[in-house]
């Protein structure tokens, strides 16, 4: 057989075969068609799509087919905010009576490259993951944000950036409160918080005094300031750390003014700042 | 008699001591993928049995009717990845109409199956051992019983190791790998089984 026939055979039996299977499977998915609720899709078109899971389920088109199937609540995307629900609503033919609340990510942690002391410096390390399995961080800190940027990579809405310091900044805008940023971070530092002014400590040490100024000059050294000056007896101090009671606070403010290292500060709510 | 005393010989032999998971160190990808629980490996382990022994039937079916007449048996490989993937799409398209409870259990799996190299490595080895259509699908039904005993000893050990404490640095994978060596290592001693 020369060279010739081979490619031809060949081209042709493998041709024949899959326009065979291609036939095939056209005809059996005319003959097997299901018909599918148009809801789905268009409810799963305004979902925001970026598959982020923190309605519960496993990605937009899962969360579209739970609504219709009465397994999620209308207002259950969170990454969506309120315009998505009264869309949702609407396309469902209901009246939206959402309690939704939006959550802005918080990084607890102002220890950047100016104010935290490091011990070493590390190379090759590319992730703060990496960086805390293998301890090469080289912050003295063992709390800090490592600034290695899991975080930015985590978010599917791009709202995470890590500035000159080495620590992340969050947009409040761009940040849909889904959370996955807060399960990525090795450390502990981001946490979701609703969007209303409140009270925080930037600092997540459960160091004492002596150690947290070794290692970090906008530290929590929990001198117990703001537990003894705060008038309505909200904070209390867990752990070498504040625990700021939200029922109590009526943010007066006096825990910012006498905290001897600017760890407590205000976190303002985005409607407010504009 | 002798027939079937073979029949059971390829099957025993399929299911310990050619375990396409632990001995040739096949399907590995899923093999990790899918057992991080119980309920998933045994879904996963249902739909590779029902595809691969329906699979390697269709693939016989292909190389002894087609490409041996025609003497094209060098295009094994890829005819037979392309009856695997038309084949799991159908099934797939079937069981979205037939049994859609069905469906839900095993349709995330599918798409995973199209590229699994267990049921390839199924059909060529049908073909390298020459293997008759019914010895073909003993052997193949008996590779995917192998397969399932695999993910589901993996599975139980992966839902205890959830409890166990575990260096920092060995969580995971590494930790996996390790416990599916020690398996593998076990299921050499079956060697002589169906001998």
């Amino acid at each position: 057989m020369n060279i010739l026939t081979v490619i031809l055979y060949s081209t042709i039996v493998l041709l024949l075969l899959s326009a065979f299977f291609g036939f095939f499977l056209g005809f059996f998915s005319k003959v097997f068609k299901v018909k599918e609720d148009p809801r789905i899709e268009k409810i799963a078109s305004i979902l925001p799509g970026a598959n982020c899971g923190a309605c519960g389920f496993s990605g937009c088109q899962v969360f579209a087919e739970a609504i219709l199937s009465g397994k999620a609540r209308l207002d259950g995307c969170r990454a969506g905010g309120e315009e998505t629900i009264a869309h949702i609503s609407e396309a469902m033919g209901m009246s939206s009576d959402s309690s939704y609340e939006k959550y802005i990510a918080v990084a607890l942690c102002h220890g950047g490259r100016n104010e935290a002391n490091t011990s070493a410096i590390t190379q090759g390390v590319s992730s703060c993951q990496m960086a805390k399995n293998l301890k090469l961080s080289p912050w003295v800190c063992e709390y800090t944000c490592l600034g290695y940027g899991d975080c930015v990579l985590a978010c599917p809405f791009g709202a995470i950036v890590i500035n000159e310091d080495s620590l992340p900044v969050i947009d409040p805008i761009l940040c849909r409160g889904c959370g996955i940023c807060v399960d990525r971070c090795p450390q502990k530092i981001l946490e979701l918080f609703p969007n209303k002014s409140r009270v925080l400590c930037f600092c997540k040490s459960a160091d004492k005094g002596s150690k947290v100024r070794q290692a970090c000059k906008v530290g929590c050294i929990s001198c117990g300031l703001c537990e003894k000056k705060c008038p309505e007896n909200a904070i209390e101090m867990i752990n070498n750390l504040p625990v700021i009671d939200i029922e109590k606070c009526t943010l007066c403010g006096v825990c910012i003014s006498v905290c001897p290292t600017k760890a407590i500060t205000l976190f303002q709510a985005l409607s407010e700042k504009k | 008699m002798n027939d079937l005393q073979q029949l059971g010989q390829i099957l025993l032999q399929s299911i310990f001591a050619q375990n396409l998971v632990f001995i040739r160190f096949l399907a590995l990808c899923s093999f990790v993928g899918l057992t991080a629980d119980f309920n998933s490996a045994v879904g996963m382990s249902w739909a590779v049995t029902f595809v691969t022994v329906l699979a390697s039937a269709v693939s016989y079916v292909v190389y002894h009717f087609l490409l041996v007449p025609f003497n094209l048996e060098y295009l094994q490989t890829i005819t037979f990845i392309l009856t695997i993937a038309v084949f799991v799409q159908l099934v797939e398209i079937y069981l979205k109409k037939a049994i859609p409870s069905l469906h839900r259990m095993m349709g995330i799996y599918l798409p995973l199956i199209a590229s699994n190299c267990m049921i390839l490595a199924v059909a060529l080895l049908n073909v390298t051992e020459k293997y008759n259509l019914l010895e073909a699908t003993v052997f193949s039904l008996g590779a995917s019983i192998g397969y399932a005993l695999a993910l589901i000893i993996m599975a139980g050990i992966r839902e205890r190791l959830r409890y166990a404490k575990v260096p920092e640095l060995m969580k995971g994978y590494p930790l996996i790998f390790i416990a599916s060596a020690f398996i593998a290592i076990a299921f050499m001693g079956l060697q002589g089984l169906g001998r």
